[in-house]
């Protein structure tokens, strides 16, 4: 899974958002707010990572987080970011 | 760890903050996506359903440009330029409006509209329909606000012959 070229994950004012800044994004009408975890994951998918490297990152990263959380919460952010069409099939 | 899929609370992104993303999109190339928020520019593009592309506005603009600029006050606009004065400043107006603005300098600019989402099609400003529509639009302002009286009691009659059909604005 990989977030589609043209989103720009950045900071403001403390905050994380993704912007669009290209025509393949612009059917996504709006920008993006990321919780510190949101953004965490995003970071990775723009590597191209898969569910499981998603789930094995916030284990490593996160000590108070069992796997099956872990699992269910990237399975809820990619199903949001596929629903508004931030990822490429 | 706070839920990924949960949404991070809301908060407005007001433009001011978006700007310098806005100035590295442009020198990296990059036009810069951004939802149409506010009635100004109704009919031609309405909040929560159309959107644009912000591109770097390279020389001056032109009658019919659509550019986001920076007021004296600090707000941040998206209306369309309806003349240019020979001093090179814009005189500017939304799409809904009749209030011309003018003396936008160059330097107020941030960027124009390079493309455009509305209704779910995507057009370049240089898209035939587009163009006409916006000179005829320009063309009108004079008679704009007639226009706009004329359109809000054909909306109230039709409201009242078809009461439950038309959605109520006012």
């Amino acid at each position: 899974m990989k977030t589609k070229s043209g989103f720009m994950l950045r900071s403001i004012a403390g905050c994380k958002v993704v912007v669009s800044v290209g025509k393949r994004t612009l059917d996504f009408n709006g920008i993006i707010n990321l919780n510190d975890t949101g953004a965490f994951l995003w970071e990775r998918l723009e590597q191209g990572a898969t569910e499981d490297e998603l789930v094995k990152a916030i284990l490593e990263n996160y000590t108070d987080v069992d796997e099956a959380t872990a699992r269910q919460s990237v399975v809820n952010f990619v199903k949001t970011l596929c629903d508004a069409g931030c990822l490429d099939d | 760890m706070t839920e990924a899929g949960q949404s991070a609370p809301r908060r407005l992104v007001s433009l001011k903050e978006l700007e310098p993303l806005i100035r590295e999109a442009f020198a990296a190339g990059k036009a810069f996506g951004l939802p149409v928020t506010g009635t100004s520019n109704l009919p031609t593009l309405s909040p929560n359903r159309d959107s644009i592309l912000l591109g770097r506005a390279d020389g001056p603009l032109k009658k019919g440009d659509l550019p986001l600029y920076r007021r004296s006050s600090g707000q941040y606009v998206l209306h369309r330029v309806v003349s240019v004065q020979k001093d090179g400043s814009y005189t500017c107006c939304g799409d809904n409006q009749c209030t011309l603005e003018p003396g936008i300098r160059p330097e107020q600019i941030i960027g124009k509209t390079v493309w455009i989402r509305r209704k779910g099609r995507e057009f370049s400003p240089r898209h035939l329909g587009y163009r006409l529509w916006v000179w005829f639009w320009v063309l009108v302002l004079p008679r704009r606000e007639a226009l706009f009286r004329v359109r809000h009691a054909a909306g109230r009659l039709c409201r009242k012959l078809f009461p439950g059909k038309f959605k109520d604005h006012t």
